[in-house]
């Protein structure tokens, strides 16, 4: 059921909110066993907030009743912001996150917290602290990350929607490999006060359900300028669901960026990215081809950014929790302290180009579209070693770290330029491969979320992938 | 005048554990030499980043907060 259906029924007395969340209890106690993907419940809490909504003569808002989950990034007060590390287990939250408050002010109730690669740096989920989050496609394989129990959570159909954040791709990777649709809003359309930050610079919080329309409606609750948080701009939130709802095909001017349908990616997921666009150019929409200057050098521009930021903010963990991160995590956060600032001060000015140059090339365009990631969800052995594929013919670079790492760079040369430029993006399932769903992404231009949700909504009518469940989902 | 500076390149090992002592971290931390390994490619990508940009520190800086 989608998100603004259920809001319906709770609104008109059909449903309770009670029962709502009595449900959701239910499905976290038996799926999440398999799935990993909650780090904390509130389960006592949720049913009193349930049961006093039900009490109460207070207006329903637009999400009254709708029981939600939140990414363990974003502060829910009372309960510890872990960032999936243990360096973190007794951070507790002293107050919502501003993106949860609005949530919370329209109505929804907060099931829990939701696994994370730890600290938010990682495209995986996989915190030795608190366990890896399950793939509900195939729990032998990955969610992605960093917001892998938020599309999890949501493949599921444990909830119908979360929050996840997104520096470099953190929404876009798990809504792909998890099979459903996620935004990541344009950099600073959505307060991030409240949030573990990772890179102060591209950090975001957006929305994760089934639907574009149902991601819209997410968005028009948390977004808009935050007076507690200066990097919220004074720009007019649009009517996003009304967007993802009304987007008609034969007005939309839509850009495919060739080049990334090329290279390093697997080929089936190129050929259903490309039935992508044939189905909205027969439904009318007018396609052009779109190169996009200095595109392959972005994501090298948006890490060298992300790696200073990240280490100078996680410098005290660093130093008094070492032991306790993950190697990984603990490896980029090293990393980091050797980006000189000439490096740092270059990617600032070399963002600007890129920028520029984008917003030439894209033009009056309604959106971009692009395959999401160039690979599906890869295999995790029973001992947690992650199996990376790189295609046909290509052994993985020797040594964990290595494989890892080339991993994330195939992944950021999709995500990352976008997050460079503070762009929005819907991921939006467009299929399968090997049994594991694949997405494509609607980039709009810089506070241009409503274009491309009209391309993703217009999409979502014409087909179906997004209605697809995973069998354990029942 | 004194010779320019070499540019940027991985920094030696003896360099790594100088900041990790800078930095009072852990001495396990000499597994930082497996970061060396990342910064031997990454820094010299870097480093040609700066060759898209007109020489001199001509042209545009870093965009204004938000604006980017």
């Amino acid at each position: 059921m989608s998100i603004a259906s259920l809001a319906a029924e709770l609104r008109s007395g059909e449903r309770s909110p009670v029962a709502e969340v009595a449900a959701a209890l239910g499905r976290i106690a038996a799926l999440d066993p398999q799935l990993n993907a909650f780090i904390s419940v509130r389960g006592e809490e949720a049913l009193a907030e349930a049961a006093a909504l039900e009490a109460g003569v207070a207006a329903r808002g637009p999400l009254w009743g709708v029981p939600v989950a939140v990414k363990d990034v974003l502060d829910v007060a009372g309960v510890p912001t872990t960032g999936a590390s243990a360096a973190l287990r007794g951070n507790i939250a002293r107050c919502d996150a501003t993106a949860v408050a609005r949530l919370r002010a329209a109505g929804a109730i907060v099931l829990g917290k939701l696994n994370t690669h730890e600290l938010a740096y990682g495209p995986l989920t996989t915190s030795a602290a608190f366990g890896r989050a399950c793939n509900p496609w195939d729990p032998g394989r990955a969610t992605g990350g960093s917001s892998g129990g938020s599309a999890a959570a949501v493949a599921a159909d444990i909830v119908t929607g979360t929050l996840g954040t997104d520096t470099a791709g953190s929404i876009r990777i798990p809504t792909a490999f998890c099979g459903v649709t996620g935004i990541r809003p344009s950099t600073g359309l959505v307060s991030t006060r409240g949030m573990l930050p990772l890179s102060w610079s591209v950090d975001t919080v957006g929305p994760i359900a089934r639907s574009a329309e149902d991601c819209a409606l997410l968005l028009d609750v948390v977004a808009g300028h935050d007076p507690g948080d200066p990097s919220t701009l004074p720009v007019a939130a649009g009517d996003y669901q009304e967007a993802a709802r009304s987007g008609d095909p034969r007005q939309l001017r839509i850009g495919v960026v060739d080049s990334l349908f090329e290279g390093d990616l697997d080929p089936r997921l190129a050929a259903a990215v490309r039935e992508v666009v044939a189905v909205l150019r027969e439904a009318g929409a007018t396609i052009v081809p779109v190169t996009m200057p200095l595109v392959e050098r972005a994501g090298l521009v948006q890490q060298t950014l992300q790696f200073g930021e990240a280490s100078a903010i996680h410098r005290d963990l660093l130093r008094a929790h070492y032991d306790e991160l993950g190697a990984d995590v603990r490896g980029r956060l090293l990393a980091g302290l050797f980006v000189p600032a000439t490096a740092y001060a270059t990617a600032l000015r070399v963002r600007t180009l890129i920028a520029d140059g984008f917003r030439a090339a894209a033009g009056s365009l309604d959106c971009l579209i692009q395959p999401t990631l160039p690979a599906i969800a890869p295999r995790v052995a029973p001992g947690g070693a992650v199996e990376f594929d790189f295609g046909p013919g290509v052994a993985p670079p020797p040594g964990a770290a290595a494989a890892e790492s080339l991993f994330r760079q195939r992944l950021m040369r999709y995500t990352a330029p976008w997050s460079l430029v503070g762009w929005p993006v819907v991921s939006a399932p467009c299929g399968f491969v090997d049994g594991m769903p694949i997405s494509v992404a609607f980039v709009g231009r810089r506070f241009g979320e409503a274009g491309a949700l009209r391309a993703a909504g217009a999409f979502q009518r014409l087909t179906d992938w997004h209605e697809r469940r995973p069998p354990l989902a029942g | 005048m004194p010779d320019a500076p070499p540019a940027a390149t991985t920094p030696a090992v003896d360099e790594i554990r100088a900041v990790a002592a800078r930095e009072g971290l852990h001495p396990a931390a000499v597994e930082l030499e497996g970061v060396r390994d990342f910064l031997a490619v990454f820094l010299p990508a870097v480093e040609e980043l700066a060759a898209l940009l007109p020489a001199g520190g001509e042209g545009a800086g870093p965009a204004p907060l938000g604006l980017a």
